[in-house]
């Protein structure tokens, strides 16, 4: 369904490239979780598999189709296949969670219709329908930011269902949350991910977590992949190989500079 | 601990700036002596002649239109201008450019200077003045909304993006929502601005109630001058109150 080939990506301001020559291949129904350290470049994947990042060489496949060469048109026909969580929501501020939501169905709306903020109400039920899914109908026309983060998220996975993804993609979308509300919306994911049979690819921080929710654990260190295999065999030696370096010592650190 | 010898210098180089100021502009208290004269003059703006009332409302229903009209056409001309003038949100960096330095080209000419060319060619009358406000508006409105444009939060784009919705499609519609609420206050304070831009505007023949006080000033008539005065002082509290009001509605 997705396949990535030698994907490279080298920011301007460094030297050692964000990610080295990564190779995967992700099938339908899966649910991915991706670990490593800060800067080990599990965001900058998860943002080149719909071209919010765009790498540096490699190709990225969405159903035998080669997506880095895909013209604006076609590029968003494949972001809407594609329901995006963020760490920090990525809602529109002042518009209400139903409002918000809608949004989710930009991709396939004409501008002027959206422009003008048309709805018919055939749409407007199906994102309450989704509104409902992820239990917020009660908040629908309340305006974002008032809401809790748990909340938040939660709009944020209603929007990215407005789309009809056949893939979730998350950028570390539990990071800024309490671990209940973590737990919480990992379990929503879960439950939509395994209704519509989706592909799910999402960073994560907490090892914990990740091993409770995944069927396939990657980690990334230093731009590579240095674990890709079920979540029962990611144990003590492959969490300190993610996570810990030689070099890292504390003392040889120049606090003092 | 607090002394430092940069402050002193600092404050040798104010003093100094603040004498050379005073000498230019003649600045000199004892000139006060001669206050009676002004007494006497004030003294002549009383009581209110209030025989033009209804003229000088008519007139001041003049100058809000000017000024509104004026600050508004700036505004709705300004806001796409201003998304090519942001980094963030513009086509390219050809475009940027080009508009940065239409904007401030635009900004650094005063008003008066535009009332006074659009004369030649339009007459006298609050046309000119309108445009005038406009122009000037287009490019001062242009400036704060692109730096508005650019301090917006860039997460919602990116959401805007990924949904698949239209690049510029996506700027626009994740970021008015943002910004609104200030851009509607740089408008009030605009719009305040050019209530006082219009009045000077009529000074030289862009009707209203400034040309009003104007005329009067000029044909001694202080009492119809004194009236002329306090209208105006209403105009602009009324319109501060009016503005803060719907600033507050909004956010």
């Amino acid at each position: 369904m997705l396949k990535i080939e030698n994907l490279t990506v080298h920011f301007h301001d460094s030297n050692e490239p964000a990610l080295e020559d990564v190779n995967l291949n992700f099938q339908r129904g899966e649910f991915v979780c991706i670990l490593g350290k800060s800067g080990a470049g599990k965001s900058t994947f998860v943002r080149c598999i719909n071209g919010l990042q765009k790498p540096t060489s490699g190709e990225i496949f969405w159903n035998d189709k080669p997506i880095l060469q895909m013209k604006e048109e076609n590029l968003r026909k494949v972001r809407r296949e594609m329901g995006m969580i963020f760490q920090h929501y990525n809602l529109i501020p002042r518009l209400t969670v139903l409002q918000n939501v809608l949004t989710g169905s930009f991709g396939y709306r004409s501008t002027f219709k959206s422009l003008v903020g048309w709805f018919d109400k055939e749409e407007i039920d199906k994102a309450k329908k989704v509104i409902e899914d992820v239990e917020l109908t009660d908040q629908i026309n309340r305006k974002v930011e008032q809401l809790s983060g748990g909340q938040k998220q939660r709009v944020g996975i209603a929007r990215a269902m407005l789309q009809k993804p056949k893939m979730f993609l998350g950028d570390e979308p539990v990071s800024s949350l309490d671990p209940g509300t973590a737990n919480h919306i990992f379990n929503l994911i879960q439950e939509l991910h395994s209704r519509y049979q989706l592909l799910t690819i999402i960073n994560v921080h907490d090892v914990t977590i990740a091993k409770r929710y995944a069927t396939r654990l990657i980690a990334f260190k230093h731009g590579k992949i240095i674990f890709d295999d079920t979540p029962e065999s990611f144990e003590e030696n492959e969490f300190h190989l993610t996570y810990h370096s030689p070099t890292n010592k504390i003392g040889s650190l120049p606090i003092n500079k | 601990m607090w002394f430092k010898w940069r402050n002193l210098i600092t404050i040798l180089i104010l003093g100094i700036l603040l004498y050379v100021s005073m000498r230019l502009t003649e600045f000199n208290v004892t000139k006060f002596k001669d206050f009676r004269n002004m007494i006497d003059f004030l003294y002549h703006w009383f009581p209110m002649d209030t025989s033009q009332l209804p003229n000088m409302i008519e007139d001041s229903f003049e100058t809000l239109a000017m000024a509104f009209l004026g600050s508004f056409l700036g505004l709705i001309i300004a806001l796409p201008i201003s998304f090519i003038a942001a980094k963030n949100t513009s086509p390219s960096p050809f475009l940027f450019h080009l508009s940065r330095v239409v904007l401030s080209f635009v900004r650094s000419i005063p008003e008066i200077v535009f009332g006074l060319i659009l004369l030649t060619a339009l007459g006298l009358g609050p046309f000119p003045a309108v445009l005038a406000i406009m122009f000037h508006n287009i490019g001062v409105l242009g400036k704060l909304v692109s730096e508005l444009v650019e301090a917006s939060d860039p997460g919602p784009q990116e959401a805007m993006k990924a949904v698949g919705a239209k690049n510029w499609f996506a700027y626009l519609f994740s970021i008015l929502p943002q910004i609104w609420p200030n851009v509607l206050s740089h408008y009030f304070y605009r719009f305040e601005v050019a209530i006082r831009t219009s009045l000077i505007l009529g000074f030289i023949g862009g009707g209203g109630i400034g040309q009003r006080l104007f005329n009067d000033f000029k044909t001694f008539q202080y009492p119809a001058v004194s009236l002329d005065v306090l209208i105006i002082m209403i105009i602009v509290i009324v319109v501060d109150l009016f503005g803060s009001h719907v600033r507050n509605k909004v956010i």
